[in-house]
């Protein structure tokens, strides 16, 4: 279905087809721009890893209408709807996909505020759930609960 | 350290378990009452019923946890304790519900706040709902009965975030009040949502189900009802599914034989079972009149440190502005803090980039309120209809109208007014168009220009509710105050979807009185 080539390398032992990796590969470094370098592969690579375990977890129904959005944005003449330009997502430079993620969060269309907070809460789902980001904003689990685990 | 487990040690002795994964193949059962879900309505049932004598059997679609499984993280407890991971949304994706799916359900992982229902409300459903029996003095005992068993008590030891709730209220002259919680020997950790590691909570899981099961009732957990069995009208049973680890059907399919079933599947899932079953239901009402206490957020950036996770999640509410104009009149609001986690605040932050992630640095001085908008009173808050996908699975179609988008600004207002009030430096009211204000003045200016919006507003809701009115009328409900089906003998329906309006109050302490109440009456009528 995908009409754009993919320009990275998928990881092959994931849900999500390479087509599908390839619209996070792109996103992820704005959504988390400050935090994850555009260059730095591996952390996008273990990011995309828990993305996809999420994914995964969700509903039937979830997972389908996410696999549409998905599709969508990965053929053409989605992309050419929803971006309004016909450059590819991997030939945006951050600045424009950033811009791009602006416009679709404010959007008149609701079905690119759908598809903006969809990717939105993906991402950061599967960012937060990694207790390595917690330091990065202070949060930890209660100290009175290391007892609860600790001897088990 | 050993945290006594009253599941490890029940299942070790007498209790009956059926584990829908470890299922092997098709069986028939048979009993005089299956009760379909295990939360408020469906767990306070089985007690009373089983205590009674009556042969019950218990199935919930989600796994038999125990504290000893809670570990306080999202990303466990999201994908195993709730309702689609966590993820589930109205159709138009622009309202994020939180629902258990385990046994215990939601009571498993809410947040412990325990009212009574409002004395305006039952009014209401007197005059409007000709649910005269359902009068204050009458449920007063079954309001006490259930205090009782679950230890509420006030909650006086605030955290930062509700104590900043009050000092916003008493600066500002509004009132509030401190919260009754059902906890016991309570650790004060925060992490109700992801299920209680101590078995302080009383919910379902640690009260009413061991009682159940301690008197002879059997528990089919990883088990969903797929439809009710009928033959010439009358009500033979349900045939159920076998899930499996993932929750996916295994393909096996358990039939149940019962004299009476009560669906207690909640108030997305019960109207479910009904559609499925494609019962009669002459002025389809079946999923109709679904309400949600749609709920809207506004964050503030403190000086001090609050630390909004930590410490029991709500023990102050303020009620100032949920009857101001009267039941029938302009949209109410609760106003309440909510515990708050890194997912939970990530995914539901608006924004993204440098500016989502400065905002998560500074998570520790942040505190959030919530205000829950009060639907179902008035004409024009009609709520949302429970529709069937095409795999079975249910979703709620809940748009929203000008009258509660009047009620959202206003409570996104109030919000504001309150934090500042409180002493915060910065307000961001969650909304794709905000940005952090700097003042009242001039977040009072933004805030009126807004546009309140699906997909722009940030909209949530923990308290799913009807979808199976009751009511004195016929041609508007489905139910009588008794639960009992109208349309189909040997059907009552006992959880949060009988609620005729939403509550203007958090609904578990309501669910077990009715259902404390209705499961006592329906024990006289199958002795009768
Ligand atoms: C995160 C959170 C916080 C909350 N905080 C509070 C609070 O502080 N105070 C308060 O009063 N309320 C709170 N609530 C709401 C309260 O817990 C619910 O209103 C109440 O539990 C609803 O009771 P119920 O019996 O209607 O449904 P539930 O308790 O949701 O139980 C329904 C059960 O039925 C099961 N089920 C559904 N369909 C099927 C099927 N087909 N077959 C088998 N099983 C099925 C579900 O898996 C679920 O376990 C909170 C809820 C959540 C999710």
């Amino acid at each position: 279905m995908a009409d754009f080539p993919v320009t990275f390398e998928p990881a092959e032992q994931l849900k999500l087809k390479a087509s599908e990796q390839q619209i996070f590969w792109w996103f992820i470094p704005a959504f988390l721009d400050g935090v994850i370098e555009p260059q730095d592969s591996q952390a996008k690579r273990a990011l995309l890893q828990r993305i996809d375990q999420a994914f995964q977890s969700l509903s039937s129904a979830t997972q389908a209408e996410l696999r549409q959005l998905l599709e969508l944005l990965a053929s053409r003449a989605g992309w050419l709807l929803l971006s309004a330009g016909l450059t590819p997502l991997s030939e945006l430079s951050l600045q424009q996909r950033l811009l791009l993620l602006e416009q679709w969060q404010q959007h008149y269309l609701q079905l690119l505020r759908q598809a903006y907070q969809g990717l939105h809460e993906i991402i950061y789902a599967a960012w937060y759930g990694d207790p390595t980001t917690w330091p990065a904003i202070s949060y930890q689990l209660p100290v009175a609960a290391k007892v609860l685990f600790d001897d088990q | 350290m050993m945290i006594s487990d009253p599941i490890t040690q029940g299942l070790a002795s007498a209790w009956q378990h059926l584990d829908g994964a470890l299922q092997q193949d098709a069986q028939h059962l048979e009993c005089d009452v299956l009760i379909v879900g295990s939360g408020a309505g469906g767990g306070m049932c089985a007690q009373v019923l089983a205590e009674a004598g009556l042969a019950v059997i218990l199935v919930e679609q989600g796994p038999l946890k125990s504290s000893q499984d809670f570990k306080l993280q999202e990303r466990y407890a999201y994908p195993d304790l709730y309702q689609e991971s966590a993820a589930r949304k109205t159709k138009d994706k622009a309202i994020r519900i939180f629902q258990g799916r385990c046994v215990g359900g939601s009571t498993t992982v809410n947040w412990t706040t325990s009212l009574r229902t409002p004395e305006p409300t039952l009014q209401h459903w007197q005059q409007h709902w000709g649910l005269s029996p359902l009068s204050g003095a009458a449920l007063a005992p079954y309001f006490a009965k259930a205090e009782q068993m679950l230890n509420i008590q006030p909650w006086l030891n605030h955290n930062p975030n509700n104590a900043l709730l009050a000092k916003g209220c008493e600066k500002l002259n509004w009132s509030y009040q401190s919260i009754p919680r059902n906890v016991k020997q309570c650790w004060d950790l925060g992490y109700c949502g992801m299920g209680c590691p101590t078995n302080a909570k009383q919910s379902m899981l640690v009260t009413a189900i061991p009682a159940a099961l301690n008197a002879g009732a059997r528990i089919l957990s990883r088990f969903s009802v797929e439809r009710l069995l009928i033959k010439q009208q009358q009500l033979q049973g349900a045939s159920l599914q076998a899930l499996d680890a993932k929750l996916r059907p295994s393909g096996i399919t358990v039939t149940v034989r019962a004299r009476q079933v009560v669906l207690a599947a909640g108030a997305i899932g019960s109207p479910a079972v009904l559609l499925r079953s494609k019962v009669p239901d002459p002025y389809q009402l079946v999923g109709k009149r679904t309400f949600l206490h749609p709920s809207v957020m506004s964050g503030a950036l403190f000086t001090q440190t609050v630390n909004s996770h930590q410490g029991a999640p709500q023990s102050v509410y303020s009620d100032h502005f949920v009857w101001q104009d009267g039941a029938e009149g302009e949209c109410g609001y609760k106003m309440e803090v909510p515990p708050v986690h890194p997912i939970l605040l990530a995914t539901t932050l608006s924004g993204f980039g440098h500016f989502h992630q400065q905002l998560m640095a500074r998570y520790p001085h942040l505190q959030v309120t919530i205000a829950l908008l009060r639907d179902g009173f008035h004409p024009d808050s009609p709520g949302g209809t429970v529709q069937l996908r095409e795999d079975g699975s249910p979703v709620l179609d809940y748009p929203l109208h000008e009258f509660m988008w009047r009620g959202a600004r206003r409570a996104l207002l109030s919000m504001a007014e309150l934090q500042f009030a409180a002493g915060a430096r910065r307000v961001f009211p969650l909304h794709e168009q905000a940005r952090l204000y700097r003042s009242w003045s001039e977040a009072k200016q933004a805030i009126a220009s807004l546009p309140m919006q699906a997909l722009a507003t940030r909209l949530a809701s923990a308290h799913v509710m009807g979808g199976c009115a009751m009511g004195g009328d016929e041609r508007s409900s489905l139910v009588d105050h008794q639960g009992q089906y109208r349309w189909l003998s040997g059907l009552t329906v006992i959880d949060g979807s009988v609620f005729p309006t939403s509550l203007g109050a958090n609904p578990q302490l309501t669910i077990y009185a009715l259902a404390l109440r209705n499961a006592e009456l329906l024990v006289k009528r199958l002795r009768g």
